[in-house]
């Protein structure tokens, strides 16, 4: 028989996977239950947690980013018009707030963790690891805190989240073709980084 | 081809989304341009580094704090008075001068001892800008009989001018 903190941590880990599902669940929250909220939570908190972090680049601030926008999130849950996305809903919503707290706080925007230990727990050796210096990845790491937030947040959103240039345009509120302008502009920004970084012993 | 275009290409061609011409152009560049082809394999150095950057766990701390987000905002019922804290909001300052402003020129109008000491002053500034206004057309219309006299002045005038500069040359 399984201890209860085994099925406490198995509740935990229980996340939503269809969008019809999602918006019972939202029903549900809106009405006040604990176990929807937590579901909820499951489902965004991971991908969430990781656009800030990518996003700003530092741990603590990349928490406290992920507990305001779920904040936000909570008061305006009533707000959610049902017609549309609920996962684009969300990370627009997150993506606002990101923007939003970088244009606040001006100061040491450049400033980003080490390769530190975050980074190297959740780094798994393999062939790609192995494949890729660690060198390279620390500075295309801080070379995404030189790019410009929006071109940042597309970068993350297409290429670290994987989404498609189409469901991009929808989040940050643009049209594809921006998206893809965007992408071109900051990749080439960082190549050019990568290279002058090599050419520097 | 020129380099400063392959710019906006490479990426595009990287990703297979070019038409089979303009692929057959990047790739006829590319050949010559070893600047181009440095940077074409850098950039998928780049979208590989991107898709290769980790993805991290969520704090159990971070988990549980979210978790009693809905509880803490209960309890956190902001009191009534901040409900009115959009008075104090930058954005809003500039609304709330102009309607005092406002206000404090209503007020001339119903609570000044004069009565209606303000209305009768535009009254009158009306009353000025019409005679005024009625003094120049009149004298507009006047103008046609003027006209020769202005005329025949400037004419005299400049044969004054031209008299005078032909006897300074003269004693010159």
């Amino acid at each position: 028989m399984k201890s209860r903190r085994e099925l406490e941590a198995r509740k935990n880990r229980l996340s939503i996977r269809s969008e019809s599902t999602l918006e019972k669940v939202v029903k549900e929250c809106l009405e006040g239950k604990e176990e929807a909220w937590r579901l909820l939570v499951n489902t965004f908190s991971r991908r969430i947690f990781n656009m800030a972090y990518h996003f700003c680049g530092r741990y603590e601030e990349a928490e406290d980013l992920t507990q305001e926008i779920f904040m936000k999130i909570y008061t305006s849950l009533s707000k959610y018009d049902e017609k549309k996305d609920f996962t684009a809903w969300v990370l627009t919503l997150a993506k606002n707030h990101l923007i939003d707290a970088y244009r606040k706080t001006k100061r040491e925007k450049s400033l980003r963790d080490e390769l530190d230990e975050h980074l190297q727990a959740a780094l798994t050796p393999g062939p790609e690891a192995e494949l890729m210096a660690t060198q390279e990845r620390q500075s295309l790491w801080r070379g995404l805190g030189q790019l410009s937030p929006e071109i940042r947040l597309a970068i993350i959103l297409k290429e670290i989240q994987g989404k498609s240039y189409e469901e991009v345009a929808a989040i940050m509120n643009i049209p594809v073709g921006t998206v893809k302008s965007r992408i071109n502009r900051g990749k080439i920004q960082l190549a050019r980084l990568l290279s002058q970084e090599a050419n520097q012993p | 081809m020129k380099c400063a275009r392959m710019e906006k290409l490479l990426l595009p061609y990287l990703e297979n989304e070019l038409s089979p011409e303009k692929k057959m152009e990047v790739e006829a560049h590319l050949r010559t341009c070893q600047s181009c082809s440095r940077e074409l394999e850098n950039l998928k150095k780049v979208s590989l580094l991107l898709a290769s950057l980790p993805e991290f766990e969520v704090s159990p701390a971070l988990q549980a704090r979210l978790y009693s987000l809905p509880a803490q905002l209960k309890i956190e019922r902001r009191p009534r008075w901040q409900l009115f804290d959009f008075f104090l909001k930058p954005s809003a300052q500039p609304i709330i001068a102009a309607a005092c402003i406002l206000l404090i020129f209503i007020s001339f109008f119903f609570y000044h001892p004069d009565g209606r000491y303000l209305s009768q002053f535009f009254k009158e500034k009306i009353n000025l800008t019409f005679g005024r206004i009625e003094k120049t057309v009149a004298r507009v219309e006047g103008l046609p009989g003027y006209l020769p006299l202005v005329r025949k002045t400037v004419v005299d005038s400049l044969k004054n001018i031209v008299q005078t500069r032909a006897d300074m040359s003269e004693k010159i």
